[in-house]
């Protein structure tokens, strides 16, 4: 079984850069996912001590909450376009390190060393929001001060060695080792999850396929007679406290609006005020600007992931209850995203896992028809995308065909025959 | 998987004689984030039993595909564009980006010789929403002009 022996494994977050033009492949290099990985600066590179997640914890009890948090999600709103850019980040830690003069040379100088070095990562970022969530003391909006920014910077670097110690024994992933070592469940849920920060899958396409999923779900006369059919309008509206399916989509798409389209660079934090003013433009005014449906406030952040449990290896990883609700409502009822990427996926993927979690709370059994539907529903899509794409006179699609005895089997859920070539697509949701 | 069953004659597919098939292509499409590596491979295959795999061993089996749905969309673009399906899966899987994510090998392969495209199925359901939203906004303020 292969290890997870590269060489400076611990930093590296895995990623997937577009290549820089005047960045040449090696000739006859393999490709490999170190092609995709970028390595994170941490603390011993710069040849400072390295902070604990409990080293994290005791600075995050020193600092003032929302204005810590604020400062925290403009850094991931401003981090989230650059992701991959190391000029840019290079800028960007100019910015947020103004005064700190021990540690600028040194990142400047890592960034140097190596065209896959970059300064900041999304996963250390959320990590810190959790730890501020959890621990930092209850504080109103106001400007930080000097100290207390000093105390921030810290622990923004610090939040991206904190996890080291978790990663120090390289992960096997073989079925055994995982079954005997839970630990490694952790490290590897860690390296898929530090995967999907970097991954950024076009908002265009995110939004608009679990859109047709939801309107294949609700109103497409081809599923309207299967056995697991659901309500799912129904449970989406019930799992929004009685707001439309609809109506989320618009309150999701304006923010979106709001918070990340250009010109202006991302600003996460929506005033209440600008809140009335979007629902009354989109003319929902019977919704709460309070939009509890998205926004959760620090006491409900802190009893989500309390349910969710996992300890303190968790905090690196556990992102549902951000997702869920991707705005901290603040205590004068002002907003503020903590990630670009929770907004895009509660419009998005949040649609399903609000379903889902609604069926959850109903009943094990529908949530298991729930899931099954989710699957005809993923698979008609899967069949129509083909079947658009798809030239007759230069291939042939179909759908699953049932087999066997009583016709209990069933072929893949897309099948292409095109010339003397078959192509079988088994769609897996 | 049921290639056996296709190519032993026990499943078929409408009007399709399978006993010209010389190429059989398995694709694993999966609406959930994956990013492949070969850790990724080893625990998969640690995972799978044997006897549900051993169809993929047969001659006319190309290798095992896994894409995610964004990748599937982008694939059934370029077939939309024009590209030959099996084309693209030959590329992608002959060469040493036949582990790797599809994206990492449209982006990187200086010989894929593929072009990266849209559905215009994709574009023209985004352009539905946007409409939606606009068409809510306008009715907004064309009513607070009136007012005024």
């Amino acid at each position: 079984m292969p290890g997870h022996k590269h060489g400076r494994s611990r930093k590296r977050q895995k990623s997937r850069p577009k290549r820089r033009s005047g960045d040449t492949p090696v000739a006859g290099a393999l490709p490999s996912e170190l092609d995709q990985m970028w390595v994170v600066a941490s603390e011993v590179d710069l040849g400072r001590a390295q902070t604990s997640l409990a080293d994290l914890r005791e600075m995050a009890t020193r600092l003032p909450f929302e204005p810590a948090a604020l400062n925290v999600a403009a850094l991931q709103a401003r981090l989230d376009p650059i992701l991959t850019n190391q000029a840019r980040h290079w800028e960007l830690a100019q910015a947020f390190f103004a005064g700190c003069d021990d540690l600028l040379p040194g990142l400047e100088t890592f960034l140097s060393e190596g065209p896959m070095h970059v300064i900041f990562s999304p996963q250390a970022l959320m990590l810190l929001t959790r730890v501020l969530i959890a621990d930092a003391r209850t504080a109103s909006q106001r400007q930080l001060t000097d100290i207390e920014m000093r105390l921030l910077q810290d622990a923004v670097f610090g939040a991206h060695s904190a996890m080291e110690p978790f990663l120090s024994e390289p992960p096997s992933f073989g079925v055994e080792e995982l079954r005997e070592n839970p630990l490694e469940l952790d490290l590897l849920a860690y390296e898929l999850q530090a995967a999907t920060f970097f991954d950024h899958p076009p908002m265009l396409d995110e939004i608009a396929r679990h859109r047709e999923f939801r309107r294949l779900a609700t109103s497409d006369a081809r599923l309207f007679d299967s056995a697991d059919r659901v309500p799912v309008d129904e449970w989406l509206r019930d799992a929004c406290g009685g707001v439309t399916a609809d109506e989320q989509w618009a309150v999701g798409f304006g923010l979106v609006a709001i918070t990340q389209l250009p010109p202006d660079p991302i600003f996460p934090h929506v005033p209440a005020e600008n809140v009335r003013d979007m629902l009354e433009r989109l003319q929902l005014p019977g919704i709460t600007p309070e939009l509890q449906m998205l926004s959760a406030s620090r006491g409900d952040y802190q009893l989500a992931f309390d349910g969710f449990g996992g300890g303190a290896e968790a905090m690196a990883w556990e992102t549902r209850p951000f997702k869920a609700k991707p705005f901290l409502r603040m205590a004068n009822d002002d907003l503020l995203l903590l990630a670009p990427p929770w907004l895009l996926s509660w419009v998005g993927e949040g649609f399903h896992y609000r379903a889902l979690t609604h069926a959850q709370s109903l009943s094990s059994g529908l949530s298991a028809k729930y899931t099954r539907f989710v699957g005809k529903v993923v698979e008609t899509y899967a069949l129509d995308i083909a079947t658009t794409a798809t030239n007759p006179s230069d291939a042939a699609v179909h759908g699953e065909q049932r087999y066997g005895p009583g016709g209990g089997a069933r072929t893949t859920d897309v099948a292409i025959i095109d010339g003397n070539d078959l192509v079988l697509f088994e769609i897996h949701a | 998987m049921c290639i056996s069953a296709l190519l032993d004659g026990a499943a078929t597919l409408p009007d399709v004689d399978l006993t010209t098939i010389k190429r059989v292509w398995p694709v694993v499409v999966s609406l959930g984030h994956i990013t492949q590596t070969h850790n990724l491979w080893a625990y998969l295959r640690s995972a799978i039993k044997s006897e549900t795999t051993i169809a993929l061993g047969r001659d006319r089996v190309q290798p095992l595909q896994v894409l995610r749905i964004i990748d599937y969309e982008r694939l059934m673009g370029m077939v939309e564009a024009g590209q030959s399906l099996t084309a693209i899966l030959e590329h992608k899987t002959s060469g040493p980006f036949r582990g790797r994510d599809f994206a990492s090998w449209l982006r990187d392969d200086p010989i894929r010789g593929a072009s990266d495209t849209r559905l215009s199925t994709i574009e023209h359901r985004w352009e539905e929403m946007s409409d939606e939203v606009l068409a809510r906004r306008h009715l907004t303020e064309q009513r607070a002009s009136a007012d005024e």
